[in-house]
């Protein structure tokens, strides 16, 4: 009898049917993923068993007995704990301070910080879980933090835990590590439940996968029985396109993006990019890897203007641009995706059709004199929804009502009109689902076929590898370069680290 | 004929804001019941000054004048990223300045108005220009700057009014606008006065300069999100410096207004006046739109010139009640924002 089984769960939310008759089954000790695109239900369907929604229908049985969770407090009664994307720990306060505040089961008066740093201590030594008690949460790297939000649940004697997203911030030494954590868990018949978008990882570390789509249970497998490409045509209920093919770029294509010992510090003045220096050719894509923040966001912000260079220069079709403003750029057809479509990328407030128009919302055809041509936008923005399929309610709604998929494509919509020889995409596709990863690829490779060069950074190695005919590793700001007889995940992954310098 | 989609758009927030009124009056109407006023006698006032007669609807409107303009200027500031709180002391430096001139001249007035209004909003724009050199180039939150920079203007008002212009010592207060220097009344049985009509232009005038226009664009972009502004290549700090100035400039317009209109001249009474603070309240009432405002101003108005007539005969229901209904209401307005955000959990 499996542990958990969530029978025949439908729920709507207004017109939109989020889950139709969705079952799931949970052997005790099984690591089960759970995919699906955005939108496909996996997250309405693990608050339903957190208690935070009621199901339309069907019902939930643990251990055989039927159960109905009015509130995570009922599901953390059960041994149900969730660990969520976004964590919820207390910065200022230390880890026995967060896994036990709040149990008045243990601590009804006073809390006894002796005690609880005890408790604690004996909870890490037991799952094996290497967190310092007293350190303050603010202090620790985002991979252990994750460790504390799961001692809080097994604080609770958790017996099935949901993880959302949890390898999303990690680095990919910390993934190895929690798989450690879950397989420990496991084995001691334990369950977990791994709502995942990543592919790779779910295939490493999970037992089994059920699949949603749109709302429905497309498939559950064991993990022997599927692969990378059946698990994404799940997902997407089609088959994926091809990998593309890596262009041949001969040296006599022209120098379109030139870095030269460009240095740039970051905020707390320390030298975030060393002497970098790079070539882009018209029709090519370089890529960079590398684990986020060895430079990466300084990077960008050197070259989209918005963060001047200590040192070196920055040359666009021979033009030195390293201290012309983000304005200038984008007249000068450099066109930038950030890594943070909602912080950098879309002012989601205002409108979508006028996020559409933003760089060049001073000039033809969108402005004259000072003043906004509302039927042009209107139409441009119409004709961006056509081609990009943006869905949303409608172009003047404001941009934060479009889902992520739907945000990025309006970042991309903008920025591939405007791209006039040269494009610099910070992980394009972050928080995307495979639906719309495969757009912005194709997106971009169309660009690259236009003649485009194209500077790719990106903390997704698949993704690099993927689409770039170069490559090369940024760590601690400094970039190497990778032959291609050497550009695969292993070699790679070493340079990441910071193991070895390429020839 | 359909309604552009941006418009259709306001019909949940109307109606959400409607209904916060009609809470905070239910809730108001109940404390006079609860508190021994006879219910009936009380709405007759009420009405009486607002809706019901002329003179009502003259107070009603004459008060609404300052707020509308000052919660305009609020409003502005607000929405696009500049917490000036400031207003107040920016119409008392518009009124002084207006006052200091208008009072020591004499020119025909299709020459003379022109020249005050300009003055106030200088006046009331440097007085921004202030906080907003200093964050721009200090850091220094306006949130604090402009509320300091209330008192001193208060205190300036003090001393002028009080010393160099000073119609007869000991009075404590200046000279009057000569008959040149006022806006033309409306209707003479009334305080109604042309300001009431200039008013909601400027609120159509601020619309339209902040969804027509480039610069409105920018100003929004800034206003909601700076990072994002600043990689679409747009000047984060001289759009705040332009908000702030229009902010001041128009707050420094309503004093002006109101002196040209209905003072004619400071007293110590004037600094009393907190119109810059009122105002908050009518921004947020009216969710920081310009359009918005006209009404939320209106409202307020009402409230003002109605609750001044039910603290006559034969009520006498004191301020200090009015004073609890625009508490209500901004707890009212605030609180139901937040309870909205907690709902609204994606």
């Amino acid at each position: 009898m499996p542990l958990l089984e969530m029978r025949d769960i439908s729920k709507r939310f207004g017109s939109v049917q989020a889950l139709e008759g969705v079952s799931l089954e949970l052997e005790a000790g099984e690591i089960h993923a759970l995919l699906g695109e955005n939108g496909a239900g996996k997250t309405t369907l693990m608050n339903i068993l957190y208690g935070l929604i009621r199901p339309d229908t069907g019902e939930v049985f643990l251990e055989g007995r039927p159960v109905r969770f009015r509130s995570p407090q009922d599901a953390l009664r059960a041994r149900i704990g969730m660990v969520h994307q976004h964590f919820m720990l207390v910065p200022p306060l230390t880890v026995a301070e967060n896994v036990w505040l709040g149990d008045r089961k243990r601590y009804p008066f006073l809390f006894r910080r002796r005690d609880a740093v005890e408790a604690t201590r004996r909870l890490v030594e037991r799952f094996g879980l290497k967190v310092d008690p007293e350190r303050r949460i603010e202090e620790l790297s985002v991979g252990v933090q994750q460790r504390v939000e799961i001692l809080k649940c097994l604080a609770r004697d958790a017996r099935i835990l949901i993880l959302d997203e949890p390898t999303a911030v990690l680095t990919p030494q910390e993934v190895e590590e929690l798989g450690a954590v879950l397989r420990g868990l496991r084995n001691e018949g334990r369950s977990v439940i791994f709502i995942s978008h990543k592919l790779k990882e779910v295939l490493e570390l999970c037992d089994r996968v059920t699949v949603l789509r749109a709302g429905r249970n497309v498939g559950t497998l064991p993990i022997q029985e599927v692969t990378e490409k059946r698990l994404s045509e799940m997902m997407v209920g089609r088959e994926l396109e091809p990998p593309p093919p890596r262009a041949r770029v001969s040296d006599q294509a022209p120098v379109v993006l030139e870095l030269k010992r460009l240095s740039v510090r970051d905020d707390r003045g320390a030298m975030a990019v060393r002497e970098l220096s790079l070539k882009v050719r018209a029709g090519e894509i370089f890529g960079i890897a590398g684990i986020d923040g060895n430079g990466q966001a300084e990077l960008l912000d050197a070259l989209a203007g918005v963060r001047s260079p200590f040192e070196g220069s920055v040359r666009l079709a021979g033009e030195e641009i390293g201290t012309t403003s983000a304005r200038q750029r984008a007249a000068l057809g450099l066109a930038v995706i950030t890594d943070d479509r909602q912080r950098k990328g879309l002012v989601l407030e205002l409108p979508v059709a006028e996020n559409l128009i933003l760089k060049r919302h001073r000039s033809a055809p969108f402005a004259r004199g000072g003043w906004l041509l509302r039927e042009e936008i209107a139409r441009y923005a119409e004709e961006k929804r056509r081609q990009y399929d943006i869905r949303a309610a409608s172009l003047w709604v404001p941009a934060k009502t479009l889902s992520g998929g739907n945000q990025q494509k309006v970042v991309v919509a903008r920025e591939m009109d405007l791209l006039g020889q040269a494009l610099v995409a910070m992980n394009p596709t972050r928080g995307l689902d495979v639906g719309a990863t495969e757009f912005v690829h194709r997106t971009l490779l169309e660009a690259r076929s236009r003649g485009a060069a194209i500077l790719l950074i990106s903390t997704e190695l698949d993704e690099v590898l993927l689409l770039s005919d170069r490559v090369g590793v940024l760590h601690r700001g400094r970039l190497f370069f990778v032959p291609p007889e050497r550009t695969n995940r292993v070699e790679i992954g070493r340079l990441m680290l910071g193991e070895g310098e390429a020839a | 004929m359909r309604l552009p989609e941006a418009v259709s758009g306001w019909v949940g927030p109307l109606v959400r804001t409607v209904g916060v009124i009609l809470a905070a009056l239910l809730l108001t109407l109940g404390l006079l019941v609860v508190t021994g006023y006879d219910l009936l006698d009380c709405l007759r006032a009420f009405w009486a000054g607002t809706f019901g007669t002329r003179y009502g609807w003259g107070g009603m409107l004459t008060a609404a004048c300052p707020l509308l303009l000052t919660g305009l200027a609020v409003a502005i500031a607000f929405r696009c990223g500049a917490l000036n709180i400031g207003a107040e002391g920016q119409f008392l430096v518009g009124a002084l300045w207006a006052t200091a001139v208008g009072v020591s001249l004499s020119l025909p007035r299709w020459a003379f108005l022109p020249l005050l209004f300009f003055l106030g909003a200088l006046g009331g724009a440097l007085w921004a220009a202030v906080a907003a050199a200093l964050r721009v180039w200090r850091g220094v939150p306006e949130v604090l700057s402009t509320i300091l920079l209330n008192f001193i203007a208060v205190e300036w008002v003090k001393y002028a009014v009080t010393g160099p212009l000073e119609i007869v010592p000991g009075t404590a207060q200046t000279a009057e606008l000569p008959a040149s220097g006022r806006l033309w009344m409306l209707d003479r049985t009334t305080d109604l006065h042309g300001g009431v009509l200039l008013a909601p232009v400027a609120a159509a005038l601020l619309y339209l300069l902040l969804y027509r226009t480039t610069v409105g664009l920018e100003m929004r972009a800034v206003g909601s999100n700076p990072t994002a502004a600043r990689y679409a290549g747009i000047s984060v700090s001289a759009n705040l410096f332009r908000t702030m100035l229009l902010s001041g400039g128009l707050a420094g317009f309503a004093g002006v207004v109101e002196l040209t209109g209905r003072m004619y001249g400071l007293t110590q009474g004037s600094t009393d006046l907190g119109y810059g603070y009122t105002a908050i309240a009518v921004a947020m009432l009216a969710r920081l739109h310009p359009l918005g405002v006209i009404a939320s101003a209106w409202f307020f108005g009402a409230l003002a010139s109605g609750s001044r007539e039910m603290s006559f005969a034969p009520t006498y229901v004191p301020d200090q009640l009015i004073e609890v209904v625009r508490g209500l209401m901004i707890l009212l307005s605030i609180g139901y924002g937040v309870v909205e955000l907690s709902f609204r959990k994606d």
